[in-house]
């Protein structure tokens, strides 16, 4: 059977799902991007709690610590400007470090241009304010079922307008709560556990395996965490799962 | 009212980031290389950011990642390709570490 014909659309599942022009309505495309962003949100509520009280606990006013959220956008980036700003560094400093922690999203910004080949130009201007891990990782998950620039759009709002007002939410929320955010290892787990339910499914080829592979790998080095790490990281992994394509396409 | 400003300038510069290739489209063509390695982008990324989170959880040492947290990235990955489920995938994982972690583990 035909799974693109054949299943209802089931929120958080990637396979066998309808194309969005066959479940029937732009409604149903609104719908289904917003439910596909519910698991995100509960996966991302801890750490938008804990950058709440973060924001709590800094010596910036709380308006100032929660501005990093609709300015920035981006949890890693955010705490890094908190951060930043509370121990007095200079803007520089500030601007250098949010800029290299948010650096992968150049790659996002690449990965993701011919979905925004057709689109009308606010599309092109606005939308990628609302690019982060989560919907980069959403838009890939379902990029299948995209058949045309509308159901790009719709689907990529959505979702993505679901997660950053989740977002700025949770964080108020957090900031209101301050130290009474409960901490745990369920609630540390939770991130990871979402990434892990995106990294998956992303895995379906050997130059996916190499990349995922020698990222892990590149992590793991003394060198390689923090923000720069990262980026290097995924970078390496990017390129080695682009040698094993190349070679697969020889073969 | 300085630090809020260093917040729009850092806005800007994100902004800038996300949107460089999407605003740019077709005007700048890629090396087939480097279209190569945008299109593995996503999953090594994803595998760079959830390494970061478990090294993290290792205090920096690969070596020294609590055992639930690789039990509950291997019943994710299990989970995961069984069910093709977000959600279930998360449960599976938090269920695991919760667990392992409450047994002393």
């Amino acid at each position: 059977m035909d799974p693109v014909t054949t299943r209802t659309t089931t929120p958080g599942r990637w396979h066998a799902t309808p194309r969005f022009h066959e479940a029937g309505t732009e409604r149903g495309i609104v719908r289904t991007g917003i439910l596909d962003a519910l698991p995100v949100v509960a996966g991302l509520a801890p750490l938008a709690l804990a950058l709440g009280a973060a924001v709590s606990r800094s010596p910036l006013p709380a308006l100032t610590g929660w501005l990093t959220a609709p300015l920035i956008y981006g949890a890693s980036a955010q705490f890094a400007a908190l951060s930043l700003l509370g121990a007095g560094a200079a803007a520089i400093s500030v601007l250098l470090n949010v800029a290299v922690v948010n650096a992968r999203v150049l790659f996002y910004s690449a990965a993701l241009r011919p979905m925004f080949r057709d689109q009308p130009r606010w599309f092109r201007f606005a939308g990628p304010y609302l690019l982060v891990d989560p919907l980069f990782a959403l838009m890939g998950a379902r990029a299948d079922r995209f058949v045309n620039p509308r159901d790009t759009r719709q689907y990529y709002l959505a979702a993505g307008l679901a997660i950053w007002v989740s977002w700025l939410v949770m964080i108020a929320a957090g900031v209101a709560l301050g130290s009474a955010v409960p901490n745990g290892v369920a609630l540390e787990y939770a991130v990871p556990a979402l990434l892990i339910g995106f990294l998956v499914p992303a895995i379906r080829a050997n130059g996916a395996l190499a990349a995922a592979g020698v990222a892990i790998a590149a992590v793991a080095l003394p060198w390689g965490g923090g923000g720069a790490g990262l980026l290097v990281a995924g970078m390496a992994g990017a390129a080695a799962g682009a040698f094993i394509d190349r070679r697969g396409v020889k073969r | 009212m300085i630090a809020v400003l260093i917040l729009v300038a850092a806005g800007f510069v994100t902004w800038l980031l996300r949107a460089s290739f999407i605003i740019l489209g077709d005007r700048v063509a890629l090396p087939s290389f480097a279209e190569r390695v945008v299109a593995n982008a996503r999953p090594a990324f994803l595998a760079a950011l959830v390494a970061s989170a478990f090294v993290a959880q290792g205090g920096g040492d690969p070596l020294a990642i609590p055992l639930p947290w690789l039990a509950a990235a291997a019943a994710g990955i299990v989970t995961s390709k069984l069910t093709g489920s977000l959600s279930a995938t998360g449960a599976a994982g938090i269920a695991t570490v919760t667990l392992l972690t409450a047994a002393g583990l």
